[in-house]
């Protein structure tokens, strides 16, 4: 345990030094929402659940639980996934 | 063109239901398979878009998951050609306009003529086509260059033409002007400039040939205004030898023209009803049918024909037109003085104009219009410069024979 804080703190110091992106140096997951229609989910593990109202990702640090209305997927690669309908809620779980 | 991709190799609309669904699509995109337009359903079902190449690639991933596929639609080009398998005809006829339409673009389909105002549209039309230039002529056979000499040399008041193809257009562009003629080549035939015309001479430009008259002298009918001979002449002032050339000059002269018009004061006059009948016509090549208006007496008939163009001066041999036919009365009315006089007035404008368009100027208007009872007479002279000049042979002279020692 103390170890595992201790390499997570140099990687956390290792990241500023160097002046990596976050998302790329500790796979850090990226959401990008345009108003409460549009949704973009990058660095994601895989779906776990999806649903009209409901969609839950897996993420590498997490869940990720986006609520709405007549949620769809237009396009989704291995990388990066679209969501579109009406979000009212992303809940991070961690 | 992410759209157009997926048509050129075909895709389908599937619907997955039952088993483990969330697992098949993560297993679906880590084996690379791309799906789009993915939504659920109600009934815990989803549907969505994939390729045909990804469909064959399903097949393992449904049997891990045990979910059921099913094709809800097909789109592409794949599925367009195994649909029209029987369409045979369709596609005969897709193939033979694209062979028309690669043997007539080989042919010039439209001769666009621009900047010719003497000479017409038709008639340059109507001199390639005796050149064996014509609508529908193949592309190879047309050799621009030949074209606008031809046109150059039918034409002399042509300053420059060219002549380009542009897809299944031949663009000819004529440029016309005061353009010089160009005298045969060879010896110029020595002549004199004679009057063809009494009056007082206003301008006189000689360019060669000895003037025999100058400016503000008047002329009579037949009188030589420049010699085409010049006289050689020695310390002694005697002419020792002639020389004969071509006599070349610009005169002009001013001189009265007489002018009289004639306008009755009473005449007949169309006056038209509101009644009209009206009717069609189709013609084609020396066939005729015309329906709806027959010719009546009483009846005015007004013609309008349309004549059917592939392009803008191809003209095909069938028109269609409109035939009107208006009732109308002849009637006696008398001129007013006031529209008489404006009527003689016009009538002598338009005499002016066609003058004008001769190339003559009028220097004064001496024309009265006056009315009595019966006409509305306009008299009197207009007052022109025109350009005259007529060649005619020059006379010979010989030379006195020398005297000598011998005969004193």
């Amino acid at each position: 345990m103390f170890f595992r804080r201790k390499r997570e703190r140099f990687r956390e110091n290792l990241v500023t030094v160097l002046e990596v992106p976050r998302d790329l140096a500790c796979r850090e997951t990226i959401v990008t929402l345009t108003g409460n229609k549009h949704a973009v989910v990058e660095n994601y593990r895989n779906l776990l659940k999806f649903t009209k109202e409901e969609i839950i990702i897996s993420t590498y640090s997490g869940k990720l639980t986006i609520l709405g209305q007549r949620l769809e997927i237009p396009w989704y690669t291995a990388e990066e996934m679209t969501i579109t309908g009406c979000i009212s809620r992303i809940i991070s779980d961690i | 063109m992410r759209n157009f991709l997926p048509y050129l190799n075909g895709f389908i609309k599937i619907r997955i239901h039952g088993g483990q669904t969330e697992r098949f699509l993560n297993l679906c995109m880590s084996r690379g398979i791309i799906l789009w337009d993915l939504s659920g359903a109600s009934d815990g079902s989803y549907s969505c878009f994939l390729s045909t190449r990804h469909f064959f690639l399903l097949a393992p991933a449904r049997r891990k998951t045990k979910v059921q596929i099913h094709i809800l639609e097909k789109h592409g080009l794949p599925f367009f050609f195994a649909n029209s398998k029987n369409k045979k005809a369709f596609f005969a006829g897709i193939l033979l306009c694209g062979i028309l339409l690669f043997v007539l673009s080989g042919r010039i389909w439209n001769i666009h003529i621009e900047g010719n105002r003497i000479n017409t549209t038709p008639e340059i039309l109507k001199f390639l086509e005796k050149q064996g230039i014509s609508h529908g002529i193949p592309k190879k056979q047309v050799n621009c260059s030949s074209v606008a000499s031809q046109i150059r040399e039918r034409y002399p008041e042509t300053a420059w033409v060219s002549a380009k193809i542009q897809g299944t257009r031949l663009i000819i562009t004529v440029k016309e002007g005061n353009y010089q003629t160009i005298r045969s080549e060879g010896e110029p035939v020595p002549c004199s400039i004679c009057a063809e015309g009494e009056g007082k001479i206003v301008k006189m430009i000689t360019r060669s040939g000895v003037p025999l008259k100058k400016i503000g002298d008047t002329c009579k009918k037949g009188d030589i205004l420049v010699l085409g001979r010049l006289e050689l002449k020695n310390d002694a002032q005697e002419v020792f030898r002639y020389e004969y050339v071509h006599a070349d000059a610009d005169i002009y002269i001013k001189r009265k023209l007489p002018y009289y018009a004639e306008l009755p004061m009473e005449y007949e006059k169309e006056i038209f009803f509101e009644k009209e009948k009206k009717g069609g016509f189709i013609k084609a090549g020396s066939l005729y049918l015309e329906w709806g208006a027959k010719p009546q007496k009483g009846w005015k008939r007004m013609t309008e024909e349309h004549p059917l163009r592939f392009t803008e001066n191809f003209e095909l041999p069938l028109s269609v037109g409109s035939v009107t036919l208006k009732q109308y009365k002849k009637k006696s009315v008398l001129r007013k003085e006031d529209e008489a006089k404006a009527e003689a007035f016009r009538i002598l404008q338009k005499y002016e104009k066609k003058l004008m368009e001769k190339g003559v100027q009028i220097f004064a208007n001496n024309v009265k219009i006056e009315v009595d009872h019966k006409n509305c007479i306009s008299s009197g002279t207009l007052e022109i410069i025109e350009k005259i000049g007529k060649e005619v042979p020059v006379e010979r002279m010989e030379l006195s024979k020398e005297r000598t020692t011998e005969n004193g």
